[in-house]
């Protein structure tokens, strides 16, 4: 059913609903949950205030994690001066990466076969386990894979705002889907094979 | 000297990367032409291809409304 969202009501609604990922996933980047929850707050305020702004041009989904986007941004601008972004956090997972490989660079084992995409997608269990793996990761790699995979930002303006060379940047998000890759693997492809 | 960097053909080391770095950049003419032939002969790499781009669908589509995972569970008992 549609939804109509020139009904206030219902748009209070279907925000609120997204309220606890949006916190959830904004926590992944900003790492405080105070400044989660507001930066939150702020965007979902603003399509409160601006409806009109998104009826029919595009999805709710798109239009507010469009504006968390900057909120996210405004917040990591206005905490980064005070943080040093570590650079370390990644021997070890390079060490990891080696290990996925024999010396003459094929690999180890076969990924596995992960089945239908359209099947996985549409499991509200896979999307658990997904986040589950997302908290799994090293902060300063969820933060990069939520910025350039949930928020859709271009790797040049995660570069700015990060402060990383274009390098860093590819290097951590190839780690990061390793990871998931690995973490997936085994607690959802995996587990499904044996079952 | 990192030979699998350089070797006339690519190893499955080199097109990972490329296919995760393919996604964050433009790749040139060469990378592209490597990691293509190397997908057409081998079946790892090109479930590695398909694993990403399901990743990446994933997280695209990710349902806003999704509740939050279950806390881990508590410590076993020794």
């Amino acid at each position: 059913m549609p939804i109509d969202f020139t009904v206030p009501d219902t748009l209070h609604r279907e925000l609120e609903s997204m309220r606890p990922l949006l916190v959830r996933f904004a926590q992944l980047q900003i790492r405080n949950q105070a400044l989660a929850e507001d930066a939150v707050q702020d965007a979902l305020i603003a399509v409160l205030e601006k409806p009109e702004r998104f009826a029919g041009q595009s999805s709710l989904r798109t239009y507010v994690t469009g504006i968390l986007k900057f909120k996210i941004i405004d917040c990591l601008r206005a905490t980064t001066r005070e943080r040093q972004i570590e650079t370390d956090e990644g021997q070890s997972e390079d060490d990891a990466i080696d290990a996925l490989f024999v010396a003459d660079g094929h690999t180890r084992e076969q990924p596995l076969a992960w089945g239908s995409p359209d099947q996985t997608l549409e499991q509200k269990d896979f999307f658990r386990v997904l986040e589950v793996c997302l908290e799994k990761l090293p902060a300063k790699t969820a933060r990069i894979f939520m910025m350039r995979e949930w928020l859709e930002l271009e790797t040049e303006e995660i570069c700015k705002e990060l402060a990383i060379t274009t390098s860093n940047a590819w290097v951590l998000l190839y780690r990061a889907r390793m990871r998931l890759r690995e973490c997936l693997d085994l607690n959802w492809f995996g587990n499904r094979q044996a079952a | 000297m990192e030979s699998h960097k350089t070797g006339l053909k690519p190893t499955c080391r080199e097109v990972h990367r490329l296919v995760s770095e393919g996604m964050d950049r433009d790749l040139s003419l060469v990378e592209r032409l490597r990691m293509r032939l190397h997908l057409m002969v081998c079946d790892a790499c090109t479930r590695f291809n398909g694993q990403m781009a399901l990743l990446r669908s994933a997280m695209r589509g990710f349902p806003l409304d999704l509740e939050a995972p279950p806390p881990p569970p508590p410590a076993d008992k020794p």
